[in-house]
């Protein structure tokens, strides 16, 4: 394992409830780069993030994040994690708050400040003390991100944050991961259903119905066929760009 | 901020089958009432999260407890009345009563302090909290026996009907005033402190039990500030 490997995943294999979700999975990722996992709804993207994060225990195989045995490096550091997005609730917190929660395993006493640098670096500084359900969608994602930084990981992970989110908010929110890859040298590992800024975006796509179908490390196959293996039925997407032009 | 109003009250009428058990078998009533509560609540909790609705199993738990409450009182040799444990009786309340609901208090504030934002953070997103390798299955069930404790602790003041409402109301009009939580720890103790006092002073007036008026006092706070809220 190089010191460039972020991730290595070896012959993982997932059961939940009597169901095999994750069969014989194989990959390896490399530092400070934006991956996405694309597949169909029930394929096992938020299952291959959960075993990462170490919230599902795997049949078999392992899992390495920086050369250390995910068990071990989750214990020690944090893994930045960005869940699906629940229904909003008026649920009483502040911004400010909500950020903090990314400190939790260690409060200094220079919080604040971190708190601060983390909204800085997605544009939500001046909104740190505003309650938390009076932002938009986007917005609100933003804080999530910030929270999900703040304790400054070297690995993020992001379960389809875009959802529910218009086109200008999605593509606002790749250009931030793209400015965070860039500026940070965070790798960020990303499940998506947003193929158009996949193909845009994206380093590396790991595709995932049960099991590994493609891991493209340098560009993204648009071809039927592809589609084919990896969502089970005919569909040949039309991908377009922010502009609304067709690309081919 | 959990969504367990609900399940306090569950607990307050398995608090009154748990009475109605120490009295037919003459054991003292508060050990017996706190190990049941104790044991049922930890129950429930284990399988709400293994995925059993929440709704149904409190649903379920609250009708049978009554049910077996009313029965054993109504089989007992020496017939007691129901009234004092269905709507309370501040003038049963002991010194010993009051050395352990300060214990208790004091307990609580420990546990607010140390835990009371982690509690919070598992109420807005438990996968995250959980991600963060915080040991959320623990900070539950510890919340779950305190809940109890308190409940059962609180059924001889307000009795096991408007026990629920001293845990809902204060912290609801507290929240109706404040954008945060964070002072809403502070906020709502108070708001219950002055309903008590202010309900027990018009219970001593009016000669009506002392309970319901502290409930009555806390709703008119609710209703209060959303009335100066929406004006």
């Amino acid at each position: 394992m190089s010191k460039e490997t972020c991730l290595e995943v070896e012959s993982l294999t997932v059961r939940l409830a009597n169901r095999v979700v994750l069969e014989n999975i194989n990959f390896c990722l490399s530092r400070g780069k934006f991956y996405t996992i694309i597949g169909p709804n029930g394929g096992g993207k938020t299952t291959l993030i959960k075993s990462i994060l170490g919230l599902v225990k795997p049949v078999s195989g392992s899992i390495y994040i920086f050369g250390v045995r995910s068990e071990d490096y989750l214990r020690e550091k944090t893994v930045g994690y960005v869940p699906q997005r629940s229904s909003s609730t008026r649920f009483p917190m502040k911004v400010v708050d909500v950020v903090r929660m990314g400190l939790i395993k260690g409060l200094s006493s220079k919080w604040k400040k971190e708190v601060l640098e983390s909204l800085e670096s997605v544009g939500m500084q001046r909104y740190i003390d505003e309650p938390i359900y009076e932002l938009s969608g986007g917005q609100q994602q933003r804080v999530m991100i910030a929270r999900a930084i703040v304790s400054k990981p070297e690995l993020l992970m992001l379960d389809e944050p875009t959802v529910g989110l218009d086109i200008d908010s999605q593509k606002s929110f790749y250009e931030l991961i793209k400015k965070l890859v860039e500026d940070l040298n965070i790798t960020v590992i990303m499940a998506t259903h947003d193929i158009g800024f996949v193909a845009e975006y994206s380093h590396g796509v790991l595709c995932i119905n049960r099991r590994l179908v493609v891991h493209e490390s340098c560009g993204f196959e648009k071809e039927k066929a592809f589609f084919n293996r990896l969502y089970g039925f005919n569909v040949k997407p039309v991908i377009h760009n922010h502009k609304g032009e067709k690309r081919v | 901020m959990r969504k367990m109003a609900f399940f306090g009250d569950g607990i307050a009428h398995v608090t009154f089958a748990s009475i109605a058990i120490a009295l037919c078998f003459d054991l003292p009533i508060l050990p017996v009432a706190i190990g049941i509560a104790v044991i049922v609540a930890l129950a429930l909790g284990y399988f709400v999260r293994k995925g059993v609705s929440e709704d149904t199993g409190i649903g379920v738990l609250f009708s049978s407890a009554m049910a077996f409450g009313i029965v054993a009182f109504s089989l007992m040799q020496e017939q007691r009345s129901l009234m004092s444990y269905l709507f309370g009786d501040i003038l049963a309340v002991r010194n010993q009563d009051l050395f352990f609901m300060g214990t208790i208090t004091g307990v609580i504030v420990v546990f607010t302090f140390l835990l009371g934002d982690k509690l919070v953070y598992m109420s807005y997103d438990e996968e995250f909290v959980k991600a963060m390798g915080v040991k959320v299955d623990l900070i539950y069930y510890v919340f779950l026996v305190l809940l109890s404790v308190t409940i059962v602790s609180s059924v001889k003041i307000l009795g096991i009907v408007l026990v629920a409402a001293m845990l809902v109301i204060p912290a609801a009009s507290s929240l109706l005033v404040l954008k945060s939580y964070r002072f809403s720890f502070i906020l709502s103790p108070v708001i219950a402190c002055v309903s008590v006092f202010t309900g027990i002073v018009f219970s001593y007036i009016f000669d009506v039990p002392a309970g319901a008026l502290i409930v009555l006092v806390q709703s008119g706070i609710f209703f209060g500030i959303l009335i100066l809220k929406r004006s």
